[in-house]
């Protein structure tokens, strides 16, 4: 019944906060629903989680650290985008005993897991933004448009109703021009790729990152360029000695290989 | 017999381990790209008189080595006049080396490869000299029949030695070598005289005085022995002169790491290419590595090192198309003579495999030709005998199998002149694997120290004594008393100080300085290591294996075994695979209680080294014969040699011979024996 309830709750909680949800011959004594609780996580079927904020006392939940951070994440970036920073600070007040490392590890399975995914900065920004929902152009606009409206002494008001003026057909981009500007960059950052030489990949998602693209349009570019034979790529032979942050910013193919560089044909 | 049974699968054997080997199916236009890389720098310093570079990279299994074989078999194939100068020089470097003896692992590779016979019998060395001093001796006719009257004269006559010397002195005015030792050495390879001598000092191996004074070099080796090397190497480029590229083709350069945070090695690998860059004008430098380690070596190698190493280009090995694919697989089975002579009229051009299968790989990425040809292996394998089909094996018997095979082949070919680039190679990378917190460090308190290795409570100082020349090694022990000197050595559990000499290699009775030097070294708190036959085979076995590793160049069915995963086994299986290795680590370790050399005393010493001289020269002597021979009683003998039996076999009497031990085996439990160690 203590394990039942403990399912019930949508976090941990500590034993005072457990046993006010217990009725009748369940509600033991702290003293002993706090023993019974120690028994059940030595037992594997809780889990023990640090005080946190001014209470001393320790919680408990059925479910891990790490199941409990996903869910906050997860819960956080419902809400609105997030910077790292902004995130990671609102982690550590929920949740003690998780280190920097364990967070930046659980960030980058979740973008693999594509929970999460790392928004592309704004027009001239450069802070990365991570979001549970596919990045709102609108928001991009919305701030571009202050930018421009900033540098031509205009309001935003003034710079829309320019911008309404504008043919649709000049701002439509097309999976050409993604393809062409991937090609293109990747002499730009290796001038010996022109020749054959090798691209890092991490560094060419990198590049086209700080561009506003987001990381699934430039892996589905990457593979398809790969499967018409237009460039050819390299296999990292062992993925599993690199981190969960190094393998996120690498290409993967449904076969489960990661890919490092890329070459043109 | 069944020809199902006996026809060789044509898709095996998938890794070219070698350059100089070319005899597998070659596809063309599978790299062509990299290929033409390849010969348009080799025309640019052919013709522009500049040495320049390439780097080509791949995945495992991309086929690098087999590009190098394809360039080799290219180079060679190219014609030439009779008697003309070659086309090019090849010269194959796998770097399965450490930092502290790249150079001289390139003297010694360099070597090997002049000496090395062309198709015609006759060797690099040969066919380079024999033209240039036809150029420049116009009066000696034609150079080869000069060259056999020489030799034919130069064992009664000293007029022939004489005349081949002039013509090198010649030569030297011509390229200056600045090397008056390595002129006489040449003298002597050409006329054919102490050819074994003269060969090991190309290849800048260790040789007793009494060699050296026979070749006329200089028995004094001082100065620094890499700094020699590098000397050398420079010398030996000038022997082609500007017209005939020297291709240097550098493999594995990832085995020159023993940890992925070691860039010592890279950043030494870096320096001599942009010092070969620099100085030479005759050199095309291609180095090969995995892609992933592209990031490591541009981390390690300073910017512009870097730069000299793809001065005319970089190049990736692309992965196949579907058309090379095909042409690939089609061309191991056209190959196969038994194979072609079964085909039924009409069949697909894959048969016995079908096309669909093919296809198949192709969408499973088997786009490196290791990965697609170990996927026909399986499929003809599957197909052509069901019943004896076996799917590849698990990892940990691969390894197991792996390293009996390179236990025996290093036992068999682990001579002695390798031992110091066997050690430096293989013992930090041994350390590493029981702690890695072991670093390697640089020599500071003992200047002729060899190897340093560090870790948070203890330090080892290794002084390698593997010299044939004992004036040498009596130098090198005497700097080392002198170094000593100034310091106080620190209590054993904490600081260990080993003096290490394979024990193939007995210190003589003439040795006195060498043995006086030893016993004081001894008594200031050194540790004498013997090491064994078997250490040395299997520190190679294991630094051969864990190469591979690194390089991507190990493959259990197709699939690369990686470096993380060779090591975990090595370390569960070190002491039922590797025993030897064991033994060795008992001695190195500082905390170590395992009794040394040291603890035997000096009067057994002696005794041992004498016997092991002894049976060097002779191989068999009796327990008697050896009394008489080295003045002692029988009984002494007779117990020192059973004392010692990784070292001496014996035949009990009456009489009882003692021999020397060479045939080894391995046992089915990995462990190595002595076939005959003592015959009851």
């Amino acid at each position: 019944m203590v394990i039942k309830a403990l399912e019930q709750t949508a976090h941990p909680v500590t034993v005072k906060q457990l046993r006010d949800q217990l009725t009748g011959p369940y509600k033991l004594p702290e003293e002993r629903l706090s023993q019974v609780l120690k028994e059940q996580v030595s037992a594997g079927r809780i889990h023990r989680f640090a005080a946190i904020g001014r209470s001393k006392q320790p919680r408990y939940w059925p479910r891990d650290l790490e199941e409990y951070a996903c869910e906050i994440i997860v819960n956080i970036l419902a809400q609105r985008p997030h910077t790292e920073s902004e995130l990671l600070r609102k982690l550590r007040s929920k949740l003690g005993g998780f280190s920097d490392q364990q967070q930046k590890n659980l960030l980058a399975r979740l973008m693999r897991e594509r929970q999460i995914r790392r928004l592309p900065p704004f027009i001239g920004g450069r802070t990365v933004r991570f979001a549970a929902q596919p990045p709102d152009p609108r928001d991009y606009i919305k701030d571009a448009f202050a930018k421009i409206g900033k540098k031509l002494g205009l309001s935003v008001e003034e710079v829309l109703i320019a911008a309404r003026t504008l043919p649709l057909s000049q701002v439509k981009i097309s999976n050409d021009d993604l393809t062409e500007k991937l090609l293109a960059r990747m002499v730009q950052i290796k001038l010996a790729a022109a020749q054959g030489g090798l691209v890092p990949l991490n560094e060419l998602w990198r590049s086209l990152e700080n561009e506003g693209w987001d990381k699934t349009s430039f892996d589905r570019t990457v593979l398809s360029l790969a499967e018409n034979y237009r460039v050819s790529l390299q296999r990292h032979n062992f993925p599993a000695s690199l981190s969960e942050v190094e393998r996120a910013e690498l290409v993967t193919d449904e076969l489960g290989n990661y890919y490092v560089g890329i070459a043109l044909r | 017999m069944n020809p199902s049974v006996t026809i060789p699968n044509p898709f095996r054997s998938a890794i070219v381990a070698d350059p100089w080997h070319w005899d597998v199916v070659d596809v063309p236009e599978i790299h062509q790209e990299a290929f033409e890389l390849c010969r348009r720098a080799l025309e640019h310093v052919r013709s522009q008189h500049r040495s320049t570079s390439v780097l080509l990279y791949g995945e495992a299994g991309s086929g690098k080595t087999h590009l190098l074989a394809r360039l080799q078999s290219y180079l060679a194939g190219l014609p030439t006049g009779p008697g003309a100068a070659p086309p090019a020089v090849f010269i194959s470097v796998r770097l399965q080396t450490s930092p502290q003896m790249i150079w001289r692992h390139l003297r010694n590779r360099f070597g090997e490869d002049l000496l090395r016979p062309a198709a015609d019998g006759r060797s690099q060395l040969e066919r380079i000299l024999l033209p240039r001093l036809g150029l420049i001796r116009p009066e000696i006719g034609e150079p080869r029949e000069w060259l056999e009257r020489l030799r034919s004269q130069a064992r009664s006559s000293q007029e022939a030695v004489e005349e081949m010397e002039d013509a090198i002195e010649t030569l030297d005015q011509h390229v200056q070598f600045n090397d008056r030792d390595l002129m006489v050495v040449l003298s002597h390879l050409m006329l054919g005289r102490y050819r074994r001598d003269a060969r090991a000092w190309l290849r800048g191996e260790s040789l007793p005085e009494r060699s050296l004074s026979q070749l006329g070099v200089s028995t004094d080796q001082d100065g620094e022995p890499e700094d020699r090397a590098r000397k050398l190497v420079l010398s030996l480029t000038r022997l082609t002169g500007s017209e005939i590229p020297l291709v240097f083709c550098f493999d594995q350069v990832e085995a020159l790491q023993s940890h992925p945070q070691d860039l010592a090695g890279l950043y030494k690998f870096g320096q001599m290419i942009g010092f070969l860059r620099d100085e030479t004008n005759n050199s095309l430098l291609i180095s090969c590595i995995l892609s992933t380690f592209l990031a490591t070596l541009n981390q390690a190698i300073i910017s512009s090192d870097r730069d000299r190493l793809a001065v005319f280009g970089e190049r990736s090995l692309l992965s196949l198309t579907p058309n090379e694919v095909k042409r690939l697989v089609e061309a191991r089975l056209n190959a196969s003579v038994q194979l072609k002579a079964l085909r039924p009229a009409n069949e697909s051009r894959f048969w016995p495999l079908r096309e669909a299968e093919i296809d198949e790989a192709l969408k499973m990425k088997k786009d490196t030709p290791r990965a697609l040809l170990s996927f026909c292996a399986e499929k003809f394998e599957a197909i052509w005998r069901p019943e004896l089909f076996e799917a590849k094996p698990p990892v940990s018997d691969f390894l197991a199998q792996n390293i009996e095979e390179r236990l025996e082949r290093s036992a068999a070919t682990a001579s002695t002149d390798q031992s110091d680039q066997i050690v430096t190679h293989g013992l930090p990378l041994l350390l590493r694997l029981v702690d890695p917190r072991w670093e390697l460090k640089a020599t500071v308190r003992l200047r002729d120290a060899d190897l340093v290795f560090e870790s948070p409570q203890s330090r080892i100082s290794l002084c390698l004594c593997n010299h044939r020349n004992m004036t040498s090694l009596a130098g090198h022990l005497r700097r080392l008393r002198e170094q000593v000197r100034e310091q106080v050595l620190e209590e054993s559990t904490r600081e260990k100080f080993i003096l290490l000499r394979d024990d193939r290699l007995p210190i003589g009775a003439h040795a006195k300085k060498t043995r006086e030097h030893r016993e004081q070294l001894l008594a200031q708190g050194f540790h004498w290591l013997s090491a064994s036959a078997e250490m040395i085979a299997a520190l190679d076995a294991l630094r051969g294996l864990l190469s591979d590793a690194k390089a991507g160049d190990l493959s259990n069915g197709g699939e690369s075994v990686s470096p993380t995963t060779v090591r975990d086994w090595l370390k569960a299986n070190l002491d039922a695979k590797l025993r030897p290795l064991r033994e060795l680590l008992d001695v190195i370790l500082p905390d170590a209680t395992a009794l040394t050399d040291q603890d035997d005393g000096a009067e057994d010493f002696d005794l041992c080294e004498d016997i092991g001289e002894l049976l060097h020269n002779h191989y068999l002597v009796s327990v008697a014969d050896a009394a008489c021979k080295l003045d002692r009683e029988e009984s002494l003998i007779e117990n020192c040699v059973r004392r010692h039996p990784e070292r001496f076999g014996l035949l009990n009497g009456p009489p009882a011979i003692m021999f020397q031990l060479t045939l080894q085996s391995v046992d089915g439990d990995g462990g190595q024996e002595n076939l005959a160690r003592e015959v009851e």
